[in-house]
């Protein structure tokens, strides 16, 4: 929580931040182990994939400063930064960091492809095992990461 | 974009779930292949043992007297079992309130076809003994894992002070080659096994079952809970199992996360998933990390 809060102090202005709307990713980048881990046992166990989908549904908002974004799902909240790589092309680059109840855990980044409402993304994430019961950073995973979302234009 | 490629995109950003974990988790009969026979039955134990399964799994409750016999619940099964004259019983029976005698003279159970495993042979039979049990395996020669599944329940049975030196003595002294290890609900039990058996200088193997179930609580709800807790890592397998002196823990298949199953795996912890009995269900959990697959139908493990 005091990582998150102090990220926001540094990227954010002294007036208090404006969310703005951006956009719904019904594939979320983080904390990415939904189509990792989950998608594989469609097939047998449609239930709990189903609800592990709805916990990583992710609503981003954009703040203040140009290009930040703040995600909220039910699994992970995370501060996202990116900025235009060929704005004819519709491409940007970013990273971010994620946590879980605002405990940093883990941190990504990706390359998107915006066009009209429409988002994609393909990254690398990497996620620690910390939980606020097992305060542990040593273990890390390597995992790619996929981003679908539609918003704002 | 050429096929393979394109494959090896959708496999590599979808991946890790779809690789094996190139292991074998043993697949264990639960209560003794309920799908087959009699739930904890002395048929089902004897079938079990006769098939070759991997590992055996059964329920131990304790009688009046202290005596160690097979039953899922503290009390006498309500549909499976009845009078010996074949009349159903009325309401719950706690197993300490009748002695051995009065459970073996009074009652039968597996006569009535089981609801939850339609498919299972019907034979009305005195409930089995720790000790028939100990004996049927020593004279088998059995090659399997002996999984000892120890139910408390406050209230409803003795404390964990009394039921774990009767059946950590009961095993010690059938003296028997397998492997075996003791799981329950209740860590409280657990450390009971732990401190017995470290006092005595035996190894021991215990595992924690996770989450706990009431008997009469809603299991939808109970499972999305421990969903939830788990998803916000408000609980840890690790810490659960710790809380416990646990070497491993045993989980419903329906709440498995394999993250979490590679990350216990990684700490040393062995996982055992319960109960699966779907052909589709077992071939899938079986290329994950786990250590046991516990099945009522051991037969449609691949």
């Amino acid at each position: 929580m005091i990582a998150l809060a102090g990220l926001l102090l540094l990227a954010g202005p002294a007036r208090p931040a404006a969310l703005i709307f951006d956009r719904v990713d019904l594939i979320s980048e983080d904390p990415a182990s939904w189509l990792n881990y989950d998608v594989p046992m469609a097939g047998v166990n449609a239930t709990t994939v189903a609800v592990r989908w709805i916990e990583q549904v992710k609503v981003s908002w954009r703040l203040p400063t140009p290009g930040l974004t703040l995600g909220t799902s039910l699994a992970s909240q995370s501060l996202f930064w990116e900025r235009p790589v060929s704005v004819a092309a519709g491409l940007s680059a970013g990273a971010g960091v994620q946590t879980t109840l605002l405990l940093p855990r883990g941190a990504f980044a990706d390359v998107s492809w915006r066009r009209g409402r429409f988002r994609a993304a393909v990254g690398v994430g990497a996620v620690s095992s910390a939980t606020w019961t097992d305060l542990d950073w040593t273990a890390w995973d390597l995992v790619p990461t996929l981003g679908l979302g539609v918003g704002r234009r | 974009m050429g096929r393979a490629p394109a494959v090896a995109l959708v496999v590599g950003l979808a991946g890790c779930g779809f690789l094996g974990a190139g292991l074998h988790p043993v697949v264990e009969a639960h209560r003794g292949a309920a799908g087959y026979w009699p739930q904890n039955s002395r048929t089902a134990m004897r079938g079990s043992i006769a098939a070759g399964y991997e590992g055996l799994e059964f329920d131990l409750v304790l009688t009046a007297d202290d005596v160690p016999v097979l039953s899922h619940d503290a009390w006498l099964h309500e549909t499976l079992c009845t009078l010996q004259d074949g009349t159903a019983l009325d309401g719950r029976i706690l197993l300490r309130d009748l002695t051995l005698e009065a459970v073996l003279a009074g009652y039968t159970c597996g006569g009535v076809p089981d609801p939850e495993n339609p498919d299972a042979e019907v034979v009305a039979e005195t409930v089995m003994t720790f000790d028939e049990l100990l004996a049927e395996l020593a004279e088998a020669e059995a090659d399997l894992v002996v999984h000892i599944d120890v139910k408390y329940l406050e209230g409803a049975t003795p404390e964990p002070e009394v039921i774990a030196p009767v059946v950590l003595q009961r095993w010690w002294d059938a003296d028997l080659p397998q492997p075996w290890y003791v799981s329950a609900d209740h860590a409280g039990l657990l450390l009971e096994f732990r401190r017995l058996a470290d006092e005595a200088g035996e190894p021991i193997v215990t595992s924690l079952i996770w989450p706990y179930f009431p008997p009469d609580g809603s299991d939808t709800l109970v499972a999305l809970e421990a969903e939830a807790l788990a998803m916000l890592g408000v609980e840890d397998l690790e810490d659960l199992a710790d809380d416990a002196e646990a070497d491993g823990i045993a989980i419903p298949w329906q709440i498995l996360d394999r993250r979490q199953v590679e990350l216990a795996r990684r700490r040393g912890l062995e996982v055992q998933a319960w109960t699966l009995n779907d052909e589709d269900l077992l071939t899938a959990f079986s290329a994950w990390p786990l250590d046991a697959l516990i099945t009522d139908y051991p037969g449609r493990a691949p």
